[in-house]
């Protein structure tokens, strides 16, 4: 579903991607972990087509740079941090939804079961709205899409844990033959998701395997990394 | 238009629409204009249509100061705002080419700026109508300043694009309009002075400057006399006459906007990180 030959993105003379190579099959749920800086999101930024970079990169068998549209077609797509949009939530949402080519009413469903009611919402400004009702809404666009690829870079960071359960179960609803590639700083949340984990270091491809295996006798997510990375004290992992 | 380039369309404008700049503008144009043609009516009476053109050249003045902020403003925000919010790189994640963003945010920021100067402008030609000018005239004034606007609209979209920050793409939008509005033509002028330069130099000057082009395509339109064309106003009249100098200033202003439309388009498909 997801295939990056050589993949290498450079910022100046910061190399943030380093000939990196990977496969990920349909239906699989794969967990990208890495340090801050490690090329997380500038792996998910390439696939959406927001950035240049060298060597090969399709998704569901679409080059990402020649057939950008067919792409993000496939694709899904939740941000660490919900923007800032204009209008209110109706507004909004009305837009995506029509952008993406759904019916309104299905993505207000959607967001129903993410805990979000629309009618008690709708008529607010967007700016007034909290980043957990935000991130149910761009959660809610990417279900309502169906599409076959779902993007999540650290959608939990800024979310209470009573969100945060809401949006992990509504991942876990999420139908099997839907690939999810989820960026992460949570260990709960690549716990709940994943069944394969990616390690990014360095803008290399440091381990590619089972959750089981990289996780060994580690209690955090820190440990976790040391163990696989040979690190210690200063250069931690950034968060829980 | 594709769908998806309608609905940027509806969005810019609303968001427009539901600006304090939008309506503040409009009014402020819609009384300066009014209080330019109330002048100009009441200089008709006296000196007949002639009158009317001189003051209306006030007009010009008040859209050569009003017309070009009233269009950056708004086109500097478009895109440099969506930028620093990450709202642009959300939309861009979505199933959209980014010719459909660019096209649908001109246009939607274009048709807003228009849709001010239509109200500012249309209660003194309506009331310019009434009292005898003809409806030509009026209607060819229009589109002078509507292609000034789509020129200041093109440029802050384009600066927009380009630039990292919204104030960055409003300082360098106000830079050019002064540099074209005060300090092209000051300039031109010391030149000819100072060094003599051709007079055909400061013809072709006035075409490729946007802003004296719209001011002389204007006068040229009011049938005005040297005391309102100035010196190179009458040599261009007199080269290519009203009708030439008119359709000259409008294709300038045109190939201002297409040329200045596509070099931020090109920006934007190139500004991919």
């Amino acid at each position: 579903m997801i295939a990056a030959r050589s993949l290498s993105k450079r910022f100046g003379d910061h190399v943030v991607l380093d000939g990196v190579s990977l496969t990920i099959a349909r239906g699989e749920r794969v967990a990208l972990l890495g340090l801050n800086g490690a090329g997380k999101t500038t792996l998910i930024r390439c696939l959406l087509g927001l950035l240049r970079f060298e060597g090969d990169l399709t998704v569901a068998g679409h080059d990402v740079r020649r057939d950008g549209l067919l792409t993000r077609r496939r694709l899904g797509y939740v941000p660490q941090r919900a923007p800032h949009f204009e209008g209110t939530l109706s507004d909004v949402l009305e837009f995506f939804s029509k952008l993406r080519g759904l019916a309104p009413d299905d993505v207000a469903r959607q967001l129903g079961a993410l805990g979000l009611d629309l009618d008690a919402h709708a008529t607010k400004p967007v700016r007034a709205l909290s980043g957990g009702m935000l991130q149910k809404l761009l959660l809610a666009l990417a279900l309502a899409a169906r599409v076959p690829v779902l993007l999540l870079d650290e959608p939990t960071a800024n979310l209470d844990p009573q969100a945060r359960k809401e949006f992990l179960r509504a991942l876990a609803a999420v139908p099997r033959e839907t690939t999810i590639l989820l960026a992460s700083h949570r260990l709960a949340d690549v716990e709940a998701v994943a069944d394969r984990v990616l390690v990014l270091h360095q803008g290399r491809l440091a381990f590619d395997g089972r959750l089981t295996d990289l996780w060994g006798q580690s209690s955090s997510v820190d440990e976790l990394l040391e163990g696989a990375l040979g690190l210690s004290g200063p250069e931690r992992f950034g968060g829980r | 238009m594709s769908s998806r380039t309608t609905l940027f369309v509806r969005r810019e404008l609303a968001a427009s629409l539901n600006a304090r700049w939008f309506w503040a503008y409009a009014a402020l144009f819609l009384l300066g204009g009014l209080a330019l043609t109330a002048v100009g009516l009441g200089d008709a009476a006296i000196y007949g249509y002639r009158g009317f053109a001189k003051a209306f050249a006030g007009l010009v003045h008040l859209a050569l100061l009003f017309v070009p902020l009233m269009a950056l403003f708004p086109a500097a925000a478009a895109m440099a705002e969506d930028r620093e919010s990450g709202a642009l790189d959300y939309v861009l994640a979505q199933p959209v080419t980014r010719g459909e963003v660019y096209a649908g945010k001109w246009a939607g920021v274009s048709l807003a700026v228009l849709l001010a100067l239509t109200v500012g402008y249309g209660a003194s030609a309506a009331i310019a109508v009434w009292r005898g000018v003809p409806v030509l005239l009026v209607a060819l004034l229009y589109v002078f300043v509507a292609l000034l606007a789509l020129v200041f609209v093109t440029l802050g979209l384009c600066y927009s694009t380009l630039s990292a920050s919204r104030a960055r793409a409003m300082t360098i939008g106000i830079v050019t309009w002064l540099v074209l509005a005060a300090l092209g033509t000051l300039g031109v002028m010391v030149a000819f002075v100072r060094w003599g330069i051709p007079e055909t130099a400061l013809v072709v000057w006035t075409f490729v400057d946007p802003v004296e082009a719209f001011r002389i395509g204007v006068i040229a339109a009011l049938d005005a006399d040297l005391s309102v064309l100035g010196p190179v106003g009458a040599s261009v009249t007199s080269r290519l006459g009203a009708a030439g100098t008119q359709a000259l200033a409008a294709a300038s202003l045109a190939v201002w906007v297409a040329g200045v439309w596509l070099v931020g388009r090109i920006g934007f498909r190139r500004a991919t990180g």
